[in-house]
């Protein structure tokens, strides 16, 4: 069997030959025809090592290599590295699965936690009659408010948003900037022209900021999925 | 009369400032400030008693003291005496309905009048909102 | 009315966390903790150190999303996280009981505690039970790639080992379950 032209030897030159009784002629097309039984042959210096074979099974098998496609006990290394890929991916979303849902508390504690460290960014100032009172709203107030101004339009959800322009004074102009992802089937434009105004609208009404301009970007479509998983 | 420089009576006024601001319309909740002890301390002159900012964290417009320290709530409302002025700084969240800046103006101008009835050196009010949904 | 986001895709919840959303954080983080506390639960042999570690990594993924240049990858990127915090855990457990070599400690009631194993009987309880069986340096390091998704250079790292050593020892690890899984069949 060691003379067959057909077969790259897995074990390395002067080692001792394939049992032919151990290593049937294999179809590389029905790879599960190997016995069970016998030891898949592999050695981590040979020509074809698992190592080898693991980085093509992870590479999509590409590019394509002729030598390991063309040697059957390759393929059935593959294969089998390929159930064994797949068994694992079940194995690991079992585990998650099996996760009992998080103490209401843990995930209080861990909220608690996140308040602390709010991404207040800069201070934007707010027009005062009184001199002994200093006011000023968060730009991590006013994006919150930016976010629930595109969510309220039906077939929005907001993805990103920011102010740009100075904001040293309380009628500092100022662009806003909002990307969005929209519901597959609205009217796009629609969509972006309703973000524009509710986005002007809360702004005017809950801070003093010149608002020059809302520019909308639909970044992303997406499908409504009652399942949960855009 | 007790000292007005009592670092409980402060405590006591701190409190109840936050009371105050917590109970005006369109105040969803009453912060600390942070870092509100190491910002009065590197700004003002002639610092004597610094109570309140708290630990961090917020609390409801129904109770305005945050964690206990030593079995004490400590105030969300920080109040810094100097020699020549008083300073009280909170951040405040906004509720849904109510304008921002205007809750903000009614909240400095409640816990203006609140201090100056104590006696205590000329008061300014520094009021933050970090929420407004 | 807050628009739902339990649908939303990874790198939108990420997004906006990044920007300072707390509830889009939550739902991400909801989503992906029966995964991160399964993993964390591997390495650290133990629930309540699993627990431990993943709530510091929550802490820390709220911190760190900012600099997350893509978003879409945020899941692999949290396991990255609670890896870290995992293994800062067994280090810091490993100081105070004095213990020379970093080996993985068992205790039972962890993902493949010998019941489960023997409770099922089809081929996923095979795999369990080949998992069980490896050195548990073949196992730390299969788990770091197959389950946590790891690059060869963050394993190395973690394990303070090469990347050459990573490569061999996931090979023996690959040759060893392929071929009981294969004689399984």
């Amino acid at each position: 069997m060691s003379d067959d032209p057909t077969r790259t030897p897995l074990t390395p030159a002067g080692a001792a030959p394939s049992d032919p009784a151990v290593d049937p002629p294999l179809d590389p097309l029905d790879p599960a025809g190997v016995d069970p039984a016998a030891e898949l042959e592999v050695v981590d210096d040979g020509p074809i090592s698992m190592e080898r074979l693991s980085d093509y099974l992870d590479a999509g098998r590409e590019p394509y290599d002729p030598e390991i496609e063309s040697d059957p006990s390759a393929l059935a290394q593959l294969a089998a590295l390929a159930r064994l890929r797949s068994m694992t991916a079940g194995l690991v979303a079992e585990d998650a699965a099996a996760e009992p849902a998080p103490d209401p508390s843990w995930i209080a504690g861990v909220m608690s936690r996140v308040r602390l460290e709010s991404r207040t960014g800069r201070e934007i100032p707010l027009s005062s009659p009184d001199p002994r009172s200093t006011l000023h709203v968060t730009e991590g107030a006013v994006r919150s408010l930016i976010r629930e101004a595109g969510d309220s339009v039906p077939g929005a959800v907001v993805i990103s948003c920011g102010i740009v322009g100075d904001v040293d004074r309380p009628d500092a102009v100022v662009g806003v900037e909002v990307a969005i992802s929209a519901l597959f089937g609205t009217t796009v434009p629609d969509v972006a022209d309703a973000v524009r105004e509710a986005v002007a609208a809360h702004l005017a009404a809950q801070t003093e900021l010149v608002v020059e301009a809302v520019d909308v970007t639909v970044r992303d479509v997406h499908l409504l999925d009652t399942d949960g998983g855009l | 009369m007790a000292d007005p420089l009592d670092d409980d009576r402060l405590s006591l006024l701190a409190a109840e400032l936050g009371a105050l601001a917590a109970a005006c319309p369109g105040v969803q909740r009453v912060q600390a400030r942070p870092g509100f002890g190491s910002l009065v301390r590197q700004a003002v002159e002639g610092l004597g008693a610094v109570v309140g900012g708290g630990p961090g964290g917020g609390a409801d417009a129904s109770s305005s003291a945050a964690a206990l320290e030593g079995g004490r709530p400590v105030p969300l409302v920080g109040v810094a005496v100097a020699e020549a002025e008083t300073r009280v700084t909170l951040d405040i969240a906004v509720g849904e309905g109510a304008q921002g800046p205007a809750v903000a103006r009614e909240v400095a101008a409640r816990l203006l009048e609140r201090v100056a009835a104590e006696p205590l050196p000329p008061a300014s009010v520094d009021v933050r909102i970090v929420g407004l949904t | 009315m807050a628009v739902d986001l339990s649908g939303a895709a990874d790198g939108v919840l990420a997004t906006r966390a990044a920007e300072g959303d707390e509830r889009a954080f939550e739902v991400l983080l909801r989503r992906h903790l029966g995964l991160m506390t399964a993993y964390a639960t591997r390495l650290t042999r133990s629930r309540a150190d699993a627990s431990d570690a993943v709530q510091e990594a929550s802490v820390v993924i709220w911190r760190e999303l900012p600099r997350l240049q893509t978003p879409d990858a945020v899941r692999g990127w949290m396991m990255t996280i609670v890896s870290r915090k995992a293994y800062d855990l067994i280090r810091s457990r490993r100081v105070a009981d004095d213990v020379d070599e970093l080996e993985v400690p068992s205790q039972s009631g962890a993902v493949d505690d010998p019941e489960r194993v023997a409770a099922s009987t089809d081929a996923m309880g095979a795999l369990r039970g080949a998992l069980a069986r490896l050195p548990a340096s073949q196992r730390e390091v299969w788990t770091l790639r197959e389950v946590g998704g790891e690059s060869y250079a963050d394993i190395a790292e973690r394990t303070g080992t090469s990347v050459t050593a990573v490569r061999g020892l996931l090979a023996r690890a690959r040759e060893t379950l392929t071929r009981e899984m294969e004689a399984w069949r």
